[in-house]
């Protein structure tokens, strides 16, 4: 973007599908690179979508058209790294596009690096928040565990960004009708250098915390893997997905998936209730994009509570059930 | 089979950073091997075990730092280790996936190892970038955050954790592999290893700085996550506040 001014910036927003469906972190993108491209003329915005996949919640009936270019082809239905990767950089440099963005997902991650290799640009990774200043656009990350916010700009002529949940507020409306374009793309790139995904395997009834809008997380002072049944009741009464410190993760209580942390995800969930977690730095990295964090711990002294809206000191396993009943209460009454 | 493992030193959370809007003084850190870097390594001792005549040779970049991490791969088991000294200062993943390309093809001249494994980020900055533009720059496959590796005679099968689930992925060698979490449970090293690796020779190659970096940062500021808790006594009030004021229930 260096040197770009506001007239005439052209992005790309990579929607990204699993099993037919528009990941709804993809969509937050979509509709947020949208608002931000309306406030200033001359910006524009399309699609870019592999697979076979339900293109419904990606327009409305109102404002003007927009762009998608939908690969539509069954072959694209797994994520196809190299395949991919061709046909973004392909449309990118027909559409002479200045910036791509995508979700900072376990696709996003693998395949930013991808493209930015074929268009010489930069990825500015991790984005948690992104502004315009003077025409340009600003990103701003974290780095060391998130104690540290710094700004970063692209040195290259293209650029790909990828963004933490939540860099757009949820309401973001979609707007616009689809004018889909099928691209051309090449099955082949070279075969040695693709890896072939040649399946999925997912969990069935589970939310991944990453995607989870409440969280309920357990840590050391759960005890043992036997209580996380007491997470798992209030997540049910909640709408909600579990989560784990490193230390359950490191005892085996839970799998790797669910660990909230420097080594495990980033979540920014609506509501994040923290259960038996003292609160180290490395966890805390992991949940700065919480909007409402709620603690029970047993100890008033532990850090978790400095990084909390409410608190409540006690046992989990005392409190736990309590809140459960409390908001099945009121669930009922409401 | 050729083996290498690309490692990186990274300060433990536990240091102390001083925040300049400049820069970040990292003189009081205490560094370490990046942790999923570890991973990496264990992986690499294991496939040596599987296929025997197997040679793990770890690479490093940077300066003094990195051979403390270099030793710890010794120690841990690794055949030799290489420290990569750039000619000048590193910006950026793409300048080091650059200079760690060049000092693969420094050290193995025209025969690469045919897998490479890299921890899948670092924690210090957990870009990620680095595993994917080494593998383009080295012109190999790559399979990158993997939770579960099969190798077999030239070709690998490997689980990539994705959101939800997993990912069954198949390459061909040469690859780069990016190692997540729950791949693998590090070995500790033995004192054995610990005094060997001391004595080790860490052989140094140095890198002339041929690729300029994509990113720049700066504006550095402390990022506090400090909020004002308020504290309840009973379940239920806590869930009547938390749903008129957070909008966090029904």
């Amino acid at each position: 973007m260096a040197g770009k001014n506001a007239a005439g910036c052209s992005f790309l927003v990579f929607l990204e599908q699993r099993d037919g469906k528009v990941k709804q972190s993809s969509i937050e993108v979509w509709s947020g690179v949208q608002e931000l491209a309306r406030s200033f003329r001359g910006w524009s915005v399309a699609g870019i979508l592999a697979g076979p996949a339900d293109t419904a919640g990606l327009a409305s009936s109102a404002d003007g058209p927009v762009k998608l270019f939908h690969a539509s082809s069954d072959s694209l239905a797994l994520y196809m790294p190299e395949i991919y990767a061709d046909l973004v950089s392909g449309i990118v440099l027909k559409e002479r596009a200045d910036a791509v963005f995508m979700a900072n997902t376990a696709m996003g991650r693998d395949l930013a690096p991808r493209v930015a290799l074929r268009l010489d640009a930069a990825v500015l990774p991790d984005c948690a928040a992104l502004t315009v200043r003077d025409g340009e656009l600003i990103s701003h990350r974290f780095l060391y565990s998130g104690t540290v916010l710094a700004l970063q700009r692209s040195l290259t002529e293209k650029t790909i960004h990828t963004l933490c949940p939540h860099v757009f507020s949820r309401s973001g409306r979609v707007s616009g009708h689809l004018h889909v374009e099928e691209p051309a793309f090449s099955l082949l790139p070279d075969s040695r250098l693709n890896p072939a995904v040649t399946g999925m395997v997912m969990q069935v009834n589970r939310q991944d915390v990453s995607e989870a809008d409440i969280i309920v997380a357990g840590g050391r002072g759960m005890g043992g893997a036997e209580h996380f049944f007491l997470l798992e009741q209030l997540a049910e009464v909640l709408g909600g997905s579990v989560g784990a410190s490193r230390t359950a993760v490191d005892d085996g209580w839970r799998p790797h998936a669910d660990q909230i942390g420097q080594t495990g995800k980033s979540v920014s969930p609506r509501l994040y209730i923290s259960c038996g977690i003292s609160g180290a730095i490395q966890h805390l990295a992991g949940i700065a994009g919480a909007k409402t964090v709620v603690a029970v711990n047993s100890d008033p002294h532990a850090p978790i509570f400095q990084a909390a809206d409410y608190g409540i000191v006690g046992d989990v396993h005392d409190v736990l059930p309590k809140l459960t009943e409390a908001v099945k209460e009121f669930l009922k009454t409401k | 089979m050729e083996l290498s493992v690309c490692i990186a030193s990274v300060p433990d959370t536990a240091s102390r950073l001083e925040i300049r809007e400049d820069g970040i003084d990292l003189s009081m850190a205490n560094f370490v091997m990046n942790p999923y870097d570890e991973y990496a390594v264990e992986e690499a001792l294991r496939t040596r075990e599987r296929f025997a005549g197997s040679t793990v040779t770890v690479f490093a970049l940077g300066g003094a730092a990195c051979r403390e991490a270099l030793r710890k791969a010794l120690a841990m088991g690794a055949d030799k280790a290489v420290l990569a000294v750039p000619s000048e200062d590193v910006r950026d993943s793409r300048q080091i996936a650059g200079l760690l390309s060049q000092a693969l093809r420094c050290y193995y001249r025209n025969s690469l190892p045919e897998l490479v494994f890299c921890g899948k980020e670092s924690t210090d900055f957990h870009s990620s970038l680095v595993p994917v533009m080494l593998g383009g720059m080295l012109g190999m496959a790559v399979v990158t955050a993997i939770s579960g590796i099969e190798t077999g005679t030239g070709m690998l099968k490997a689980d990539r954790e994705i959101e939800g689930g997993k990912e069954r992925v198949t390459a061909f060698f040469p690859a780069v592999v990016s190692t997540e979490k729950g791949l693998n449970t590090p070995r500790k090293a033995s004192i054995k290893g610990v005094l060997a690796a001391k004595k080790a020779v860490i052989e140094e190659l140095r890198i002339p700085v041929t690729v300029q970096p994509a990113l720049l940062m700066s504006d550095y500021a402390p990022a506090s996550r400090t909020r004002r808790c308020r504290f309840f006594d009973q379940p239920h009030e806590l869930v009547r506040v938390l749903h008129e004021e957070a909008g966090g229930i029904g």
